[in-house]
């Protein structure tokens, strides 16, 4: 479809804002999120942008300045919004920008051009606040992909604004927008929107209040104050606000349901209204393949048989038994023990004459023998195999189907389908993945993600590695993955009987699933491998330097001591005490380090069961403790840990007890 | 362009920007999506040097 701008001619138009000042003119992009708001800011800016946080609040806000003809215009780019009563700060700093302190010259308001009916209704509330609005169809590719046509010219001469259809991905339809945004005047003819008898009679009242108070004609304030916006009411003098208090309590008495319910709905009617006037939908195609193949990932009957498999191939039989068992064990016997180590060991006898130096490097904890045996002979081919499986799960589109799946259970730990981004993301790296949390939009969710993260959530590498050490013994495994499982359940449903505040809400736009590419295949995995090594092997390094200052200076030794009888609790031998040291570096370096320790054959097969679920569940490393820390404030940062360390541990004193109990022989 | 490995929005490295801008692990090279949050790796600039190559000799032919 041609974009197009149109302008219909000013007529009997409704009040506008006073006119901002000659010498500056301003326009501001508002509009709900993930529309391509901020794609276009750049398009219309160039790279150069200012951010800085709106006055008297912590939000943010993008400006930049825009050639449009012989003008310079300032541009502001506003967090997103979906109506102007605002739930949240960034939708108050948003329609404070528009509404009351900024007086636009032209106000964009960008939607999803697939989803115009939903975003409809917000154009129609600003087009009722008067504001000198251009409407933007973005996105309009993939609405024409999708057989959407829609009349862009019509839709301006029932609205009385500029609409104009854009690509910002592609710049198509900029350089008609820029003509708008300078040919904007204030909005045009527009029919104004009537409500219900009573409401428009309240409404009128609203409006003379106003008049009065040197506002003529101020519908969209009105409309606000009828639906209880205590910041517009605040704007009143003492009287006038008590006068419109009363004018409302008056309308409401007349309703069952609130009126700011009954509003919003008669808008979104009118939406719809205007919307199927507008729009055309190409009829109906026979899915594809790739659509059937969707609906039956989603669908809870199929879709969690088929999670099951997708886990079993890819990381158990993939990452656990080929990555962690025959690249480790070639990696490891071989590369290392056979050839590696004694060539260090011997040439550090021969070269180095001073002990704590040879230590150091060759020793039982050297940095070779110990920080790069563990970061490159076993971490790295496990975590590079998860890396490729993963690559293939991006690639495909399967991780967004897997929100949509297993949004209905955790709904039940209090999170929702978008709380799947960090929990896969934990897979990978626990620390990355609590920063992530920040994109759940609730404290409460927040909190949640960040207590299962650092509990239950194991690490690439740790999972690989208990994989490794499990897979000849199928009941310890299932014991292993059973406890963990059900203390992600219960302590997350916990979680969401404790703290305060709403049920999640999920909404999401499937990507179309595709066959996975070579290319971006391999190029995810090799990117990540360079970051594995950049990144984490000098941390490996780094511990290994850490635990040889810690013997030098004989901590190590006695923190170890102190462990030993926690451990001894949990049933195991003494000497598996530096595990649980090992895993506070690290996770993965403890599950290392449990690696070598049933190598040396000193852990039965419950033992075993027992130190894999204590270490999985066992305090998160330096790393995401201090994340933890500055994500969550000091209290909930030390507080997630304690209770990991008495949690932890309990589990795994009960779990021996249970298994000796029930005479378990694994 | 990246294309976001969990949403698939395409968005350019300035978007990327914006969304990391918040976040307290400066330094951590990752390009975070504008839309969904998910973090991914940027390319190695020989990856991208290849494929800018590629896509000039595509161009020229």
């Amino acid at each position: 479809m041609e974009s197009s701008t149109t302008h219909a001619s000013v007529t009997n138009r409704p009040p506008s804002p006073e006119p901002a000042a000659t010498a500056r003119r301003l326009v501001v992009l508002v509009g709900s999120p993930n529309v391509g708001k901020s794609l276009l800011f750049n398009r219309l800016t160039g790279a150069y942008a200012v951010v800085s946080n709106y006055p008297g609040t912590t939000v943010e806000i993008t400006q930049g300045k825009a050639q449009i003809g012989d003008q310079e215009w300032e541009v502001a780019d506003t967090p997103g919004m979906y109506s102007l009563l605002p739930n949240s700060e960034e939708e108050r700093v948003g329609r404070a920008m528009v509404l009351f302190a900024e007086k636009p010259n032209a106000v964009l308001q960008v939607v999803d051009a697939k989803n115009l009916e939903r975003m409809l209704a917000f154009t129609l509330q600003l087009r009722e606040a008067g504001l000198p609005l251009i409407l933007v169809l973005n996105i309009m590719d993939e609405a024409e992909k999708r057989g959407i046509q829609i009349d862009a010219a019509r839709l301006s001469k029932l609205l009385g604004i500029p609409v104009v259809a854009t690509v910002s991905t592609t710049s198509r339809g900029i350089g008609e927008l820029r003509e708008a945004i300078g040919r904007c005047s204030p909005a045009g003819e527009f029919r104004v929107m009537k409500y219900s008898r009573r409401i428009e009679s309240a409404l009128g009242a609203i409006e003379r209040q106003l008049a009065a108070e040197g506002r003529p004609g101020a519908r969209g304030e009105a409309l606000l104050l009828l639906q209880g916006d205590a910041d517009t009411r605040s704007r009143l003098s003492a009287e006038a606000a008590a006068a419109v208090e009363a004018t409302v309590a008056e309308c409401q008495r007349g309703y069952s349901q609130p009126l700011r319910y009954l509003i919003a709905t008669e808008r979104q009617r009118q939406a719809s209204h205007l919307a199927a006037r507008v729009m055309k939908f190409a009829p109906k195609r026979p899915q594809s393949f790739a659509e059937r193949l969707s609906a039956v990932l989603i669908n809870p009957w199929t879709g969690f048989p088929i999670l099951l498999l997708v886990l079993y191939v890819g990381l158990y039989k993939f990452v656990g038994q080929f990555g962690a068992g025959v690249a480790v064990d070639f990696l490891e016997n071989t590369v290392f023990g056979r050839y590696l180590n004694p060539a260090v060991e011997a040439l550090c006898g021969r070269f180095v004459p001073w002990s704590p130096v040879r230590d150091l490097l060759a020793g039982e904890y050297g940095v070779i023998t110990l920080g790069l045996r563990y970061g490159v002979a076993i971490i790295l081919p496990i975590v590079g195999f998860f890396f490729l499986f993963f690559s293939v799960m991006e690639d495909t589109g399967y991780l967004p189907r897997l929100a949509m799946l297993i949004d209905r259970v955790f709904k039940k730990i209090g999170l929702s389908g978008r709380g799947v981004i960090p929990m896969v993301l934990g897979l990978g790296c626990d620390t990355m993945a609590t920063v992530v949390t920040r994109t759940l939009p609730t404290v409460r969710e927040r909190i949640i993600a960040t207590v299962l993260l650092a509990l239950a959530v194991p690490c690439s590498a740790q999972l690989g590695l208990i994989f490794a050490l499990l897979h000849g013994n199928s009941a310890a495994l299932a014991i292993w993955a059973g406890v963990l499982v059900l203390v992600f359940l219960l302590i997350g449903f916990l979680c969401a009987r404790l703290l305060p505040g709403d049920p999640p809400r999920f909404y999401m736009e499937l990507p179309p699933l595709r066959l996975p590419r070579i290319e971006n295949i391999f190029v995810k995995t090799y990117t990540r491998i360079v970051w594995y090594f950049k990144e984490v092997i000098p941390l490996f390094i780094l511990a290994s330097v850490l635990i040889w200052l810690g013997r030098l200076t004989g901590l190590f030794d006695l923190t170890q001591k102190a462990l030993e009888q926690p451990v001894r609790w949990l049933g195991l031998p003494p000497e598996s005490a530096k595990i649980f040291i090992f895993g506070f570096f690290r996770r993965d370096y403890g599950a290392a380090g449990l690696y070598d320790l049933q190598k040396q054959g000193v852990l039965t097969g419950v033992q075993l069961t027992v130190a894999a679920v204590t270490l999985t569940l066992f305090l998160p490393c330096i790393a995401q403790f201090v994340i933890n820390v500055k994500e969550r404030g000091i209290k909930w940062g030390v507080g997630i840990s304690a209770f990991i360390l008495v949690f932890s541990f309990a589990i795994g004193v009960g779990l021996n007890a249970l298994l000796h109990a029930l005479r378990i022989v694994l | 362009m990246t294309r976001c490995g969990y949403c698939g929005m395409e968005f350019d490295e300035a978007a990327a920007e914006k969304a990391c801008r918040s976040c307290p692990m400066s330094g951590c090279r990752m390009v975070r999506c504008p839309r969904c949050g998910f973090e991914s790796l940027p390319e190695p600039r020989w990856i991208r040097w290849l494929k800018n190559r590629r896509r000039k000799d595509v161009a020229e032919r």
